[in-house]
């Protein structure tokens, strides 16, 4: 976890600093008239800055992973005395945490810049009645039926993506030659297989979601959550699958060049 | 004898080229043994299977009774040909993740040899010269009472006090319960250090034997043979 | 260590190893850099000076040992022996030894017992 910090805590500290000074920059707008260009500038740098943050976080975490499992460092990790799924274990952990950390700090950056005084008081009175008329319409509550899967969701398909990659990477060091290569052919070409699978599960399993063909009127919320929990049981079982297949690679196809 | 490391039937194959051939061999404990062949005849794929970082294509390896994993790992204590430390790390952040994960692990053996090296524990690797790591990394593998020692070139691109300074650690480092074997090329600097060899040549065993014993018998240095036998 | 320069070690990498240390111990016990009863140091200590295995150390301490040059005391080390006789027995032995390759050599070269003699004379006259 350490390792990982060394780059990504700066990293996300100047987002943070950006947020800031960002903040700042809005309320001295409101006070005085700033030229347009400098605020457009801002505008452009800080969502760069955004999605750059995003990109290199990620990139950053799988190439970490590759480094220190496969790589040079990967004879150092493969004769501690640990078992491969306790190694895997603790990358996983620590890449979902800071995937966690990322997007977090993202949202409440954007929240931050334009948040107001009238949003936010409008925000805390309106709140509690949007979730009880909601409670009233569906019959489950906007946080328990809405939110909460979304959270596993979100949390579900961050560990499933992070250990899509592993599996990716590991499926190409099995080879003596083009190891990034194939670790790449793997990531499109299991990604194809696994669309159209779920494509074809989705319109099988849940024909009664017309919330799928596009209908999303209000009628249409009610099955949301039934669809949420299902994609969320299907990132579980992703998850289990892309685990096992990985851990089988560490422990029996190992080959450290 | 008690043996230290079985191999039965050992085969690895790269794509077409085959590695190892067939290896069956025994290495005895509280030996100090010399793994020695010229580039390309297997001792680094050999050394690799015997520390689980790849798989044999057939055959089956025992050291200390166990199959490679993590009960080997354990008592083996490998040092690689090239430094697989990270080099922002420092002295004492490496001293300490050794100790965290082996129990064998001793902290005043290491820093008693770093420090009379007058290597700064605060110092990260980057900053050191390339002997220096060396001589680090051979201290950290060192300071473990491992049963089995595996080195892997490690005296290879020294200058010959940093090869010195290695050889005496070696010695001042055995313990007759456990065996270290030496992978090299270079013989003649070590061939006193040995008291067991095995020569490897296109992944097959040629030879095999204790070093004093193999001398009397030819009546020559485990060098001039090695010369003779890997003559191209 | 106390007392001269011990011979520093030089070994011969086509010879068996154990034998070449028996050697040097032989040698330094009868140049008198070892007194009878000097502790020897340890096998590890000894290896690390000699730059050898500890294990030929020990084969070649043992076979000290053996041959009576050599004692050693459970708690305490090893021993050179107190016993004059043995190592002057061992200094007649190895000038024997060196005497008869010598004379071998001298057969090799044609000289009979009496020219040896004789040129072994000769030389001596010269060096005074």
């Amino acid at each position: 976890m350490a390792a990982v910090s060394r780059y990504l805590l700066p990293l996300h500290g100047v987002l943070i600093l950006l947020t800031l000074v960002g903040r700042l920059l809005v309320s001295v707008t409101k006070t005085t008239a700033l030229p347009r260009y400098v605020s457009t500038t801002c505008l452009i740098i800080y969502t760069l800055y955004i999605i750059f943050v995003a990109c290199a976080t990620i990139i950053y975490l799988i190439s970490y992973f590759y480094k220190t499992m496969y790589g040079l460092e990967g004879y150092l990790t493969f004769t501690l005395p640990a078992k491969p799924w306790q190694l895997l274990a603790s990358k996983t952990i620590s890449a979902v945490l800071w995937e966690l950390i990322d997007g977090v700090l993202v949202v409440l950056s954007i929240i931050t810049l334009v948040m107001t005084k009238e949003v936010w008081t409008a925000a805390i009175n309106e709140l509690p009645d949007i979730f009880s008329r909601f409670q009233e319409t569906y019959g489950f509550g906007l946080g328990t039926g809405i939110i909460l899967p979304m959270v596993f969701c979100a949390l579900a398909s961050l560990t499933q993506g992070m250990l899509f990659f592993y599996l990716c990477l590991s499926i190409g060091q099995l080879s003596n030659k083009h190891r990034v290569a194939i670790a790449v052919g793997a990531f499109f070409g299991i990604n194809i297989i696994l669309q159209i699978i779920s494509t074809t599960m989705v319109f099988s399993i849940l024909p009664n979601s017309s919330y799928l063909y596009g209908r999303s009127g209000i009628e249409e919320l009610a099955s949301l959550p039934r669809f949420l929990w299902t994609g969320f049981g299907v990132s579980v079982l992703l998850c289990v699958v892309f685990w096992l297949i990985t851990n089988y690679i560490m422990n029996r196809k190992l080959n450290l060049l | 004898m008690d043996m230290i490391l079985q191999c039965r039937g050992l085969t690895k194959r790269y794509d077409k080229l085959t590695a190892l051939d067939n290896i069956n061999l025994d290495l005895p404990a509280g030996h100090i043994i010399g793994l020695l062949g010229p580039n390309g005849s297997g001792k680094t794929t050999f050394i690799k299977l015997v520390n689980g970082l790849l798989s044999p294509n057939s055959g089956d390896i025992k050291i200390g009774g166990f199959a490679p994993g993590v009960e080997t790992k354990r008592i083996i204590s490998y040092l690689p040909e090239q430094s697989y430390l990270n080099d922002w790390m420092k002295v004492q952040d490496i001293v300490d993740l050794f100790a965290d994960f082996y129990d064998d692990f001793s902290k005043e053996r290491a820093y008693d040899m770093i420090q009379r090296l007058q290597i700064p524990p605060e110092a990260k690797l980057k900053t050191l010269s390339k002997g220096t790591k060396e001589k680090v990394q051979l201290i950290l593998v060192m300071s473990r009472q491992a049963r089995l020692y595996i080195l892997d070139e490690p005296i290879g691109g020294v200058d010959p006090a940093a090869r010195d300074y290695i050889l005496n650690t070696i010695i001042s480092n055995y313990d007759p319960s456990a065996s270290i074997l030496i992978s090299t090329h270079l013989i003649s600097d070590i061939e006193n250090v040995l008291d067991y060899v095995v020569f490897l040549r296109y992944g097959q065993v040629c030879m095999t034997g204790e070093v004093d014993e193999i001398r009397s018998r030819e009546g020559k240095s485990i060098d001039s043979i090695f010369r003779e036998v890997f003559k191209c | 260590m106390k007392g001269e320069r011990r011979m520093t070690w030089k070994l011969d990498d086509s010879r068996p190893i154990y034998t070449q240390i028996i050697e040097h111990i032989q040698m330094d016990i009868i140049a008198g850099r070892y007194k009878p009863g000097d502790k020897l140091p340890s096998v590890r200590d000894f290896a690390m000076e000699a730059a050898v295995n500890p294990n030929t150390m020990q084969k070649a301490l043992s076979e000290l040992e053996r041959s009576g040059l050599v004692y050693s005391q459970r708690t305490s080390g090893r021993f050179i022996t107190d016993d004059a006789s043995a190592i002057s027995n061992l200094r007649e032995q190895l000038a024997r030894l060196q005497l008869e390759q010598f004379l071998e050599k001298m057969k090799q070269l044609g000289y009979t017992w009496d020219e040896t003699i004789q040129l072994m004379k000769s030389i001596s006259r010269e060096e005074e």
